[in-house]
């Protein structure tokens, strides 16, 4: 089914300009983007995982272009988009659509449905009269929204449906790519199955490409052919969905799996869960960016920044010290498990994000007793608070 | 389910007091401004030496004949004051026209665009704010002919700043919203997102602005009329009435309040009615709850 | 075991202009001592506004009726305002979704936080300070005199979090009310969060009302369940039960809606149709458009909250005898 690769992302960076210190004189650059690369082939769904502020929001502006990526190419179907005039962009914007996060602020108020989903039609001039009403109400039907509704205002509808209207204008020019920008999280629990759902049905049925963006990994594994984690700003794994599931490597990630809650009184353990707080994006830590709050951390992290590397089998790893363990089994723990126990301490009084990371365990019994100290919580949190984080921030 | 619109626009003025009393000033005027001659028991000049300075008619020496009584040619109050809404309304309305016209577009093209237009349009606001109004008139009437259409470009042109500002603002705001970017991913023209998506929802902003600015402008012509900048005789105006009046405050004090009533009634009854318009153009609103 | 907070038949109600919505209809519920009770439903469903009647924290124009709120025995529902002041944040307290809002962004985190102890408190000003040191330290907090000294806006919103915890634990209450507490963390910090409040729950023996609309969340820390749908109760039971062998539809509905992480692709078991608005309640059962199970009968009569067993209720025509529904699939 997957057909030729239609995206191709190469060393995509977005810088932000932040004003910050006394009346704003000092000037410094956030890295939300920093040097992305990937390629996606046509009918696939590349799943985007990551906690606030890591820069998958801002990726997924920087393809479509309502963001102007700093540096690097986005190719779609062999073109950079980055390098396009406006005029050659306007025409290429059919080709790729996006699907918004708050579908209470993606839906113009005062707008009637019907306006809403016909706007594609109507700047593009490809359908007019009685087409366009068939067209529209075709739509509607499609995302499974009565045609009875077609005059109302946004307003009288549930978050649910709203969604439904956004995916109906998204598909109106048929695009070939579409970018799902957390489509569901805002969403009631029985409606978010509803819209996964529905984009499942519409890929299959219109041969679609998604890039789908979440912080939750259960619906990314619903949806995602393959899944890419990032972190501050950066890519630290990305693999085939299976692969990925049967081989966690990067600790990151071990940690997003072992934080999601399963609906399960009996499977109740004590986790081992990610200490620290997630560092500040304007003064992301030196080497590896995750080292402040990795378990296998050691000096070679802090030092060196790791390089994203084929692991084989298309499984992309940025980790000094990967590790071998599947999601939710007892790993067979090679790597690095014997000086994964010996943390050091810190970077050093002058680094803030470096501050106080003591030893602490993930690991436990799901993936292997590979754990020297087990994490005491009180020395962690030290990590990201304090006042020179603070003026930074300000 | 779905109610007529009518019916929601008489179900929220009949929930607002204000509401109603704004509506009411406000169609009274315009029936004073239409029907004047009608309305009005005497022509506004006509001088009537025998009858100076008759008090109103529930007064003490008033009668029914004036009942607004008389100033110090003789004029009927009640007659000047139901011409001077003609004035009122029509520099009132026209000069906002001209205010909100060009401070909208002024705002949209600073808050869409930003950057050098957005620099450019604010640095000459803060020039235009710097202009005394006074200053301005006075120019104005030593270069063109003093009357209706200069008062109501002074107006005009130094009213629209407070629109740029407002509409400004507001459309940094929604700039951010994603319907505006949906509307950029799906190709819509610049132009096209300006008119088609925020200039809309600006639109109730715009309102409001706009009757608290007929308010400001007809409080401008009366007080540039007070002046002498402003309406010459023998066209009407409040403002011209209130400046005949002001030399006898003193000792027939109708001459001067009764215009000024009228005026302070005017103003209140418009901003009622802005107040009330707003909460109509948002579509969320439906009374309470619906 | 103890009772610490008993409502009966709390209705409340929200004015509109012609008439009142009905937003919380006869729920009954009770919590124990030293226990987690989860009150779990999708937006729209009342449990929020449950919450608030019962800390008495609603606008005034909303009204509260109920056969009592008994907290430790007295009917705090006909307690006065001065009275209810009294008690929260010294005997019940309370944990919003969105610390931000609910930390004044103009007076430091020390501040607010004495402020708490002098109101309820007051051992003088080395006392309170020392009592706040230790309470962040608590909460697990590293360096608890540099966030005495910071500003809201300059802590993550994990961090925000535990200060929350700190200041709605710092007068040991007995009871906590947290309304969606970790539905604004990212997932890392969410289990940071729940693994903290099980453990000072233990330690400072309180009882947790905790409102959620994550069934993974109510698994992970809850001891009982009551499960929410449109105003009333529909579902109570001890978490293992309730997980275990969902009754009512809904439950089930909810319960297979919700995405796993262990769970197989292909297309996703839902509920159909959407909740319905307090304007447009549906007659009889308020489930039963949305049914897979309905009856005549469900659609004519509102069903009664039906007791089976000593620790679980359903509202639900078909639930009389157990085996009356599938089980889920």
């Amino acid at each position: 089914m997957p057909g030729e690769v239609i995206l191709e992302v190469k060393h995509l960076n977005k810088h932000f300009k932040v004003n910050s210190g006394f009346l704003g004189l000092q000037r410094e650059w956030l890295k939300a983007v920093n040097d992305v690369s990937f390629s996606l082939r046509a009918g696939e769904t590349l799943g985007i995982v990551g906690e606030s502020g890591c820069g998958k929001s801002t990726l997924g502006n920087c393809i479509i272009r309502l963001l102007r990526p700093t540096s690097g190419e986005v190719r779609f179907q062999g073109m950079d988009i980055c390098a396009m005039t406006d005029a050659r962009l306007r025409e290429h914007r059919k080709e790729i659509q996006m699907i918004f996060q708050d579908p209470f602020s993606s839906l113009n108020p005062r707008k009637r449905v019907f306006d809403i989903i016909a706007e594609p039609f109507r700047v593009h001039g490809t359908a007019r009269g009685k087409a366009l009403e068939e067209e529209v109400l075709g739509l509607m039907g499609e995302v499974g929204l009565d045609r009875s509704y077609a005059h109302r205002y946004p307003h009288e509808f549930s978050g649910g449906q709203r969604q439904r209207i956004g995916i109906a204008r998204a598909l109106a020019l048929r695009p070939k790519l579409v970018i799902c920008d957390e489509p569901v999280s805002a969403l009631d629990v029985s409606i978010q199955a509803q819209i996964l759902n529905l984009l499942k049905e519409l890929q299959a049925k219109h041969h679609l490409t998604y890039i789908f963006i979440a912080h939750g990994l259960p619906s990314v594994r619903q949806i995602s052919d393959h899944i890419a984690v990032m972190y501050l700003g950066e890519i630290v794994e990305m693999a085939p969905k299976n692969e990925l599931f049967a081989r966690t490597m990067h600790p990151y990630t071990v940690g997003l799996f072992e934080a999601i809650p399963v609906p399960d009184p009996g499977k109740r353990k004590e986790k081992q869960l990610l200490q620290g707080d997630i560092p500040n994006a304007l003064h992301p830590p030196t080497g590896c960016c995750f080292h402040t709050r990795c378990p296998h951390a050691d000096e070679v992290c802090v030092r060196e920044k790791p390089r994203l590397t084929d692991m084989g089998g298309g499984h992309f790893l940025a980790c000094h010290h990967p590790r071998r363990g599947s999601y939710g089994q007892a790993g067979e723990d090679q790597a690095g498990a014997g000086q994964a126990g010996e943390v050091v301490p810190g970077v050093g009084g002058g680094d803030v994000h470096g501050a106080d990371v003591g030893a602490l365990g993930t690991g436990g019994d799901a993936h292997g007793a590979d754990m020297g100290t087990p994490g005491t919580g009180g020395d962690v949190y030290g990590a990201d608070v304090g006042a020179p984080d603070a003026e930074g921030a300000g | 389910m779905q109610k007529k619109p009518g019916g929601r626009i008489l179900r929220l003025l009949l929930q607002s007091y204000t509401g109603c009393v704004g509506l009411f000033i406000v169609t009274a005027m315009v029936v004073f401004a239409v029907f004047a001659k009608q309305i009005a028991p005497f022509e506004p000049n006509a001088m009537n030496p025998l009858e100076m300075l008759k008090p109103p008619a529930f007064c003490e020496g008033g009668s029914m004949k004036h009942l607004l009584g008389t100033d110090n040619l003789g004029h009927d109050i009640f007659s000047r004051i139901v011409y001077g809404t003609r004035v009122s309304i029509i520099i009132g309305v026209c000069s906002v026209l001209i205010a909100g016209f060009i401070g909208t577009a002024f705002g949209l093209v600073a808050g869409y665009f930003g950057g050098f237009a957005d620099a450019v349009i604010m640095r000459v606001t803060d020039a235009f704010h710097a202009i005394p109004r006074t200053l301005l008139a006075l120019v104005a009437v030593s270069v063109m002919s003093s009357g209706v259409t200069t008062l109501i470009i002074v107006i005009g042109v130094t009213g629209w700043i407070t629109y740029a500002r407002v509409v400004r603002s507001e459309v940094l705001a929604l700039k951010n919203r994603e319907f505006v970017k949906a509307a950029i991913t799906v190709g819509t023209p610049d132009w096209r997102i300006i008119l088609d998506h925020i200039l809309p929802n600006v639109l109730s902003s715009v309102i409001v602005v706009s009757t608290l600015a007929v308010a400001t402008s007809i409080i401008a012509e009366s007080s540039l009329s007070f002046l002498g900048l402003g309406i010459q005789p023998p066209s009407i105006s409040w403002g011209g009435m209130l400046s005949t009046g002001r030399s006898y405050i003193a000792t027939n004090w109708w001459v001067a309040t009764m215009p000024g009533i009228a005026l302070t009634v005017t103003v209140l009854g418009i901003m009622f009615l802005g107040n009330w318009l707003r909460d109509v153009m948002d579509p969320h609103h439906t009374g309470s709850g619906s | 075991m103890d009772k610490l907070l008993q409502v009966e038949h709390l209705n409340t109600y929200f004015p509109i202009h012609d008439g009142r919505l009905h937003a919380v209809c006869d729920v009954s519920f009770h919590v124990n001592k030293g226990e987690l009770l989860a009150i779990v439903g999708e937006s729209g469903c009342g449990k929020s506004v449950t919450a608030l009647s019962v800390i008495g924290l609603l606008p005034h124009r909303c009204k509260v009726e109920s056969e009592g709120i008994f907290f430790e025995g007295s009917d705090i529902g006909g307690y006065s305002h001065s009275q209810m002041r009294r008690m929260r944040g010294k005997e019940i307290s309370m944990i919003f979704q969105e610390p931000l809002t609910s930390l004044n962004p103009l007076f430091t985190i020390g501040f607010q936080l004495m402020e708490t102890i002098r109101l309820h408190d007051d051992s003088g000003r080395e006392k309170n300070r020392e009592k706040a040191l230790e309470i962040l330290r608590k909460v697990e907090i590293a360096r608890p005199e540099a966030i005495l000294r910071s500003f809201p806006n300059e802590l993550s919103g994990g961090m925000r979090q535990r200060v929350m915890i700190a200041i709605a634990l710092v007068n040991h209450p007995k009871l906590i009310i947290a309304d969606e507490p970790t539905t604004a963390l990212d997932v890392t910090i969410q289990a940071q969060i729940l693994a903290l409040m099980k453990h000072l729950m233990a330690e400072y023996r309180t009882s947790i009302m905790f409102i959620t609309h994550d069934l993974g969340v109510v698994a992970e820390v809850a001891d009982r369940v009551l499960v929410m749908y449109a105003g009333q109760v529909v579902e109570e039971a001890t978490v293992e039960e309730l997980f275990r062998e969902p009754m009512h539809p809904y439950t089930q509905g909810l319960m297979n809606s919700t995405i796993r992480i262990d769970q197989e692709e292909g297309m996703l078991p839902t509920i159909d149709g959407v909740v319905p608005t307090l304007a447009e309640m549906p007659d009889g059962c308020r489930f039963h458009p949305r049914c897979p199970h309905a009856k005549a009968l469900c659609r004519s009569e509102s069903p009664d909250v039906r007791s089976l067993g000593a620790r679980r209720r359903v509202r639900c025509h078909m639930c009389g005898g157990v085996a009356a529904l599938p089980a889920p699939g």
